[in-house]
């Protein structure tokens, strides 16, 4: 009996931490560029939401409809022009959020499989130090779109 | 003779004040007519000529489009980000533009020729708009319109990234009046397309 009790006890602690753990990163507005026939690349974007009490870290993405992934951040100096680098992580502070949006920070979907429609539905796998993998359901909007 | 002399005098001064007025209010006007335009004012004289390969394999020249209002766009189509995003600016422009974008003509000027021949610009820029055009050539003709276009362009090696080449490129996109001459340029944070088209309309 009472071992019962306290296994009860041991696995609803544990369970409360994993769900903890779990709420910390909230992803938002997720969305990827849809691409013209011919195109291989195109780039995501969503808003980051830490509502835990740490900082946390997004260190790596991924996805099953491109080759590979990466977080990147196009920046336009003051004589106009605009470059873009990869970022190796992304610090997402306690009870802050990081938003990924056109012209700034998105992440970069090399390879594609197949061209993206309008409509589509596309999954991202984000893995985060202390959060550890979410997963994002994006919506893929028309090429020249940019939502407010 | 007395009097002619004052009478000429008071001609004289008010002339003057007249002219003076002039002045005053042409420069008032300047400055107000500056004011109302949204984007930034670029006054460089005549756009320079050249010759490149549209999307569908004919040799363009910009004198070609006399007569329209030219927006121009230096971009490539490995771009995911800036590029689409102008892109689907400039469409919203014409789009609202009705029936006065039959007198505009959007270029996209393709800074990546060794990857974006004719079929992969027939494959990207009509897909944003049938009206607009894309325009290659060889490394070298890219190389002079750029140059002549105060436009800049570099090929960045991003290490370890999977994506090949990133090109990094002037993003303004370029205004050219019906006669030729450059107007207004916009830069990345200057693109409300309403506005936009609100600009064309005045210099149309
Ligand atoms: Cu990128």
């Amino acid at each position: 009996m009472m071992i019962k009790i306290l296994a009860a006890i041991v696995l609803s602690l544990g369970f409360i931490n994993f769900s903890y753990a779990q709420a910390q990163i909230e992803i938002t507005e997720g969305w990827v560029r849809g691409t013209p026939p011919g195109t291989t690349i195109t780039a995501m974007y969503m808003n980051v939401e830490n509502t835990g009490d740490q900082d946390d870290t997004l260190k790596s993405v991924s996805s099953d409809i491109s080759k590979s992934a990466e977080i990147h951040q196009t920046s336009v100096d003051d004589k106009g022009v605009a470059k873009m680098e990869m970022l190796e992580s992304v610090l997402v502070p306690a009870e802050g959020s990081v938003n990924f949006k056109p012209g700034g920070m998105h992440i970069m979907l090399i390879d594609l499989e197949e061209s993206l429609k309008s409509g589509d539905k596309v999954e991202i796998k984000l893995v985060f130090e202390k959060a550890g993998q979410v997963k994002v359901q994006a919506e893929v909007l028309g090429v020249g779109d940019k939502p407010e | 003779m007395n009097r002619k002399k004052i009478y000429y005098a008071l001609v004289t001064v008010l002339v003057l004040i007249a002219i003076g007025w002039g002045i005053i209010l042409f420069v008032l006007f300047m400055e107000k007519s500056r004011a109302d335009f949204y984007g930034n004012l670029y006054d460089k004289g005549r756009a320079p000529e050249f010759s490149l390969t549209d999307h569908n394999g004919n040799r363009v020249k910009m004198s070609d489009f006399k007569g329209k209002a030219v927006l121009l766009f230096f971009g490539y189509t490995k771009c995911p980000d800036i590029c689409p995003v102008t892109m689907g600016t400039l469409k919203t422009v014409t789009d609202s533009l009705g029936e006065d974008s039959a007198n505009v003509q959007v270029l996209f000027i393709t800074i990546d020729p060794e990857r974006d021949n004719q079929e992969k610009l027939k494959s990207y820029v009509p897909y944003f708009s049938e009206s607009f055009i894309g325009l290659t050539g060889t490394p070298e003709e890219i190389d002079k319109v750029a140059d002549d276009y105060n436009a800049f362009y570099m090929k960045e090696e991003v290490v370890e990234s999977e994506s090949g080449y990133l090109m990094g490129h002037t993003s303004s996109v370029y205004l050219v009046n019906p006669k030729g001459k450059f107007v207004l340029r916009y830069p990345q944070n200057r693109m409300d397309p309403l506005r936009i088209a609100e600009d064309i309309r005045n210099i149309l």
